[in-house]
């Protein structure tokens, strides 16, 4: 599942100017405490969380997510955003709930 | 000490969550460029950015020593916090005395020490009341 297929797939907007060609998503995992994230997902996973903070771009990092999708609008600060795109990381955001998300993503992979 | 080791230091912020994490991926790059395997690379990732976290959310900072060999990668973490109280309890899973603000910011779960143990091979934490922490932990390459 590439990055624009999560997209279309959720709704959702690219906040990130990290590249996403190549990018191929391969599973899902939904916490919002970043511990259990960062034991549970998996590399080439699409993480679904509500925490905008700036660690989520670490959690991304260390677990070699596909992409962070960032559920119900949440807001995102710029120094976030700017943090993921120096670390490569890539975040799309949405207003969907994150099992609307889930469920999107899980048809379509 | 192996002759063929590998060895980085960092020190890390206290109470700065903007640049928590910086070291571990670090660590993750150099492992990485050193063809450590993958698995291996991910268990060192969990079990430093945990120790990094409690070093910011818990005692102000501290240092990350590693130490990396053909078999083996070493991690020594230090502070000079307020020390564990009970070493027993904080190893619980869901044990924690991070505070509301932490715990907003998707922490202070009690899965910090039960991680690291989880992800190593080997693990021995040595705490002091108002004097420190100290860890060391090894993940086997081999």
């Amino acid at each position: 599942m590439t990055i624009k297929d999560i997209i279309t797939a959720v709704g959702g907007e690219m906040l990130t100017t990290t590249p996403i060609d190549g990018v191929d998503a391969k599973g899902c995992y939904v916490c919002d405490l970043l511990s259990l994230a960062m034991s549970k997902v998996s590399a080439g996973d699409v993480w679904i969380t509500v925490q905008a903070n700036v660690n989520i771009a670490a959690v991304a990092v260390l677990t070699e997510a596909a992409c962070v999708l960032i559920a119900e609008g949440m807001n995102i600060e710029d120094s976030v955003i700017a943090k993921a795109n120096n670390e490569g990381v890539i975040i799309i955001r949405t207003e969907k709930n994150a099992f609307e998300c889930a469920m999107a993503i899980g048809k379509s992979l | 000490m192996s002759d063929n080791s590998y060895k980085l230091h960092f020190d890390i912020d206290g109470e700065d969550f903007s640049v928590a994490g910086e070291a571990s991926s670090n660590i993750k790059k150099v492992l990485g460029k050193l063809g450590v395997p993958p698995a291996v690379v991910r268990k060192v990732a969990v079990a430093t950015y945990e120790g990094e976290i409690n070093m910011v959310i818990h005692a102000d900072g501290g240092t990350i020593d590693v130490e990396i060999t053909p078999e083996c990668v070493k991690i020594l973490l230090k502070d000079k916090g307020p020390g564990i109280a009970s070493i027993e309890q904080a190893m619980q899973e869901g044990y924690s005395t991070a505070t509301e603000e932490v715990r907003n910011l998707g922490f202070g779960a009690g899965m910090g020490l039960p991680n690291m143990q989880k992800y190593t091979d080997y693990m021995n934490v040595d705490s002091v009341l108002g004097v420190g922490t100290t860890i060391e932990m090894h993940v086997n390459i081999k």
